[in-house]
């Protein structure tokens, strides 16, 4: 498996200075799991930014991904170009291979790789990213959907390929439905205006030949008979049609006559489509009732903003806080729960958004094909014209212009913002109706002019009903024909998007069965404290996103709960989140060696910090961590559990060069290089063993369930003297006065001149002089013979009291060490 | 970073003879070559638009 030995950070975010984390410990080659401490705003997260920078085949970094921060903000400012670099020695089978991965300051986006090959080697050795940091946890537990989730899965168990296809299917199956509606609706233009011309609601081949053969009987020509296929009767009216128009007069009487009938038959067609009003009103509605419930829509653009927060909210300790985006001031907790608040009403708001700016798009397309038929109208107009002059069409004109408007209005989202949507004449859809009212008057007003005979009169006006009829008849089926075609030919496409989407679903549900147990199993870990079992991941049932969205469920106290955070406590859902990562590191980086871990503790208390050591044991001893924490009392028992660990902390960081990185020491190791021949630090080593023994006692007296005076007040804590008495009570309890760790804990405790000057003074106080010898005595003698006894050499864990099956137990959690 | 299934699932549906080849070969491509949802889309409309017109010449 793929190894870290050495991270190299130039120029990059915090750090000016070459750096180097060696992950190997002295005197030794392999590498090994390392540490990194260091308080906040000491350089930390520049070295898990480095990291994520050079694991990301992207080549970014996701919490700078907003607009004003992005690859600009990766170097350090004062760096010059090609100073900036992350730098990687991997060891795997015996080989190494350094990496670099240099910051292009001319192509920010694409920087220099050492050897590209290698490069595309490492990122497929991993599935899920080989680094977690704490707030990508309770986002994916608790703050993203259904979908989001899914989204996050398919990065974490590698099903991304798939899930890519799933959603462009989805996207090109709409878009297919989309150019069927736009034949739907050319079509259902046809079918108004031969609605309009033949004066019936009911459209088919039946109507449209019984009123041909109506025309037909008016002027005393045999009807055209009904078939079965309309397309046939069709034809034989097409067929009839050259015949009729011959026996209409040609004299140029005829000729004017015949240009007025034809555009009074057009016009008679034509109606302005009333559901573009409609869909305006309601459009226009919805987009004012959206501007005056929602917040600001343009504070969509907050979203990045405050998933940002919620990165750095981690690092803030205070109790009450500022929120980063908004300003109010919010206790910390409650300050978590305003920024999820308001991501959901911002996801909530964009959703809305979308679903408006759809109802735009539908309009957009009903006035551009109410557009087209406005320009055929108008021809007609200039027909009439040339046999009119005086013939005035200024307000279809205004209403072309007007449909201009508002398709270039509809095609910007202002309006979603501003809530405004108008069109400068609301009135003009009946007005433009008018005024063809008043210009078919008016051509019949001057077909009375010409004195045609009634005869005349009555065949040109058929035959050009008939021509009409005709044409719209033949648009009718071809419109119908196109229709039904694309209808067949989508569902075709479809089907073979279901069954894809069925098989692609089916893959993923074995992974989700087969993560799911495992990821119960780390969670038993993390969480025996409380009863949650059958945690399972599963599809969502929804209309939306059918098979791409997914959720967490489990059973709490026995009763099943989905989503899971609905029950779960913020520290749980760290738990779970911590859980569903590692299982799938388990499961599907089965090549890469390693895991970058930061500050994933810090919704935890210090036992169930104490848990995850658990987890990293039992189940990734074959695993190297590289990890950062800002957290001292988890980084001392990091230290405790795991002494071949390389641990390392930050002393201190500068703007001109960045941290200073020198060698963490445990507290034994730190009081041996105290405890020299310098006299001056014996007090100052002192203050610290007596620090250590006190930690030391509680466990003890915690673990061996030891019997301590009850307290009202939890600020006053036990003193050292009735630590050493419960612990000493206890064990001479088990273990019998003669046992020898009894004793040699007693004469600790009552004889010791250091601990009993602890013992007697508050510790915090105490200030008498005390001099090297007696320090290094007591603490010598405390590790060699009392720690030693009571903290086991393979677990590095303390002894415990247990009791199973009338049996008395002293040992450690895993039974290597046993006392009794 | 994993090998997507999608390739192995498209021609488990072609075996089966029950779906349109056309349309599943277009998606094999959009597939292997990595095409926008758009390019894809086009592609498709174009094939349907393409039997249409070939539809409506064996008519006449």
């Amino acid at each position: 498996m793929l190894k870290v030995k050495t991270i190299r950070l130039r120029g990059f975010r915090g750090i000016k200075t070459p750096q180097e984390l060696l992950c190997v410990k002295e005197g030794e080659t392999e590498p090994t799991s390392f540490v990194l401490f260091g308080v906040n705003s000491s350089g930390k997260t520049s070295f898990v930014d480095g990291l994520e920078w050079f694991f990301s085949p992207e080549n970014k970094i996701q919490w700078l991904r907003r607009e004003d921060a992005q690859e600009a903000a990766y170097p350090h400012n004062s760096a010059q170009p090609g100073e900036s670099y992350v730098e990687i020695e991997f060891v795997e089978d015996n080989k190494i291979t350094t990496l670099r991965k240099t910051f292009d300051n001319s192509k920010v986006t694409k920087p220099t790789l050492s050897d590209k090959d290698e490069f595309q080697k490492i990122y497929q050795s991993f599935v899920i990213k080989p680094y977690l940091r704490y707030l990508e946890i309770v986002e994916f537990v608790l703050n993203r959907t259904g979908v989001e989730k899914y989204q996050e899965l398919a990065r974490w168990m590698g099903f991304e390929p798939e899930l890519h296809f799933q959603e462009k299917l989805a996207k090109i199956i709409s878009q297919l439905e989309k150019q069927k509606q736009q034949i739907e609706m050319i079509r259902d233009d046809t079918l108004r205006m031969t609605e309009q011309l033949i004066e019936n609601n009911i459209i088919d081949d039946t109507t449209i030949l019984a009123y041909c053969n109506g025309l037909l009987k008016n002027i005393n020509i045999p009807p055209v008979h009904s078939t079965v296929s309309g397309l046939t009767s069709k034809k034989d009216l097409e067929n009839y049609l050259p015949n009729i128009a011959r026996l209409q007069i040609q004299t140029p009487l005829a000729k004017n006559l015949n240009v007025l009938s034809s555009a009074e038959i057009s016009l008679t067609t034509f109606s302005t489509n009333k559901n573009i009003a409609e869909q305006l009103v309601s459009l226009k509605k919805d987009a004012q009732k959206f501007v005056s419930e929602q917040k600001s829509v343009r504070d969509i653009g907050a979203i990045d903003l405050y998933n940002k927060a919620q990165e750095i909210i981690g690092d803030i300790e205070e109790e009450q806080t500022q929120c980063p985006v908004c300003g109010t001031r919010w206790e910390r907790k409650k300050l978590i729960e305003h920024i999820k608040k308001e991501l959901n009403l911002l996801d909530q708001i964009k959703l809305r958004r979308t679903e408006l700016l759809e109802e735009a798009e539908k309009l957009k397309s009903a006035v551009r094909n109410e557009r087209g038929v406005v320009i055929q109208t108008i021809s007609k107009y200039q027909e009439v014209k040339a046999v009119i002059p005086s013939l005035n069409y200024e307000i279809i004109e205004k209403y072309k212009t007007i449909l201009n408007e508002l398709e270039f209005a509809l095609a910007n989202d202002f309006f979603v913002e501003s809530g405004k949507l108008s069109v400068s004449e609301p009135k003009i859809f009946n007005k433009v109706e008018e005024e063809r009212n008043q210009i078919i008057s008016l051509i019949g007003v001057e077909k009375v002019k010409l004195e045609p005979s009634k005869e005349m009169l009555q065949l040109d006006a058929m035959v050009e009903k008939l021509r009409k009829v005709s044409e719209l008849w033949n648009k009718l089926i071809r419109e119908k024909e196109e229709y039904d075609f694309w209808t067949t030919e989508a569902m075709k496409f479809a089907e073979i998007g279901d069954a894809l989407s069925d098989l692609i679903r089916g893959g993923i549900k074995n992974i989700f069965d087969e993560i799911s147990s495992l990821i119960e199993e780390y969670f038993l870990i993390l969480r025996k404290d409380k009863d949650i079992k059958n945690i399972k991941i599963d599809f969502n049932v929804t209309k939306k996103a059918e098979g791409r969205s997914a959720e967490i469920q489990l059973s709490y106290y026995d009763v099943s709960v989905k989503p899971a955070y609905k029950v779960l406590s913020e520290s749980l859902l760290n738990s779970l989140g911590l859980s569903v990562y590692f299982a799938c590191v388990r499961k599907f980086n089965v090549n890469c060696g390693f895991i970058v871990l930061d500050d994933i503790i810090n919704s935890l208390d210090i036992h169930h910090r104490e848990t995850i050591i658990n987890l990293l044991e039992e189940k990734f001893p074959d695993f190297q961590m590289v990890l950062f924490t800002h957290d001292d009392l988890w980084f001392e028992r990091l230290q405790t559990r795991f002494p071949h660990w390389v641990r390392k902390k930050i002393k201190k960081w500068e703007y001109d060069t960045g941290p200073r990185i020198d060698f963490a020491k445990t507290t034994r190791e730190e009081l041996d290089s105290m405890l020299g021949d310098d006299e001056t630090k014996a007090k100052e080593a002192g203050m610290k063993f007596g620090e250590y023994l006190e930690g030391i006692l509680h466990k003890l007296c915690e673990k061996l369930e030891a019997k301590m005076r009850y307290r009202y007040n939890k600020q006053d804590l036990p003193a050292m003297d009735e630590l050493f008495e419960a612990t000493c009570v206890r064990l001479e309890g088990i273990l019998g006065a003669e046992d020898d760790l009894v004793i040699k804990m007693k004469d600790a405790w009552q004889n010791d001149p250091l601990i009993r000057n602890f013992c007697v003074h508050d510790r915090r106080n105490y200030a008498s002089s005390i001099s090297l010898t007696e320090v290094k005595s007591s603490y010598q003698k405390w590790f060699n013979e009392i720690e030693n006894k009571v903290r086991c050499s393979i677990c590095h864990k303390i002894i415990e009291y247990v009791k199973a099956k009338g049996q008395v137990h002293l040992q450690c959690p895993k039974g290597h060490l046993k006392l009794k | 970073m994993s090998d997507s299934n999608v390739k192995k699932y498209l021609e488990q549906l072609k075996s089966e003879s029950k779906y349109d080849d056309d349309f599943i070969d277009a998606l094999i491509v959009s597939d292997s070559e990595n095409e926008d949802w758009s390019v894809t889309a086009i592609k498709i409309s174009e094939i349907i638009n393409k039997r249409y017109a070939e539809s409506k010449n064996n008519k006449t």
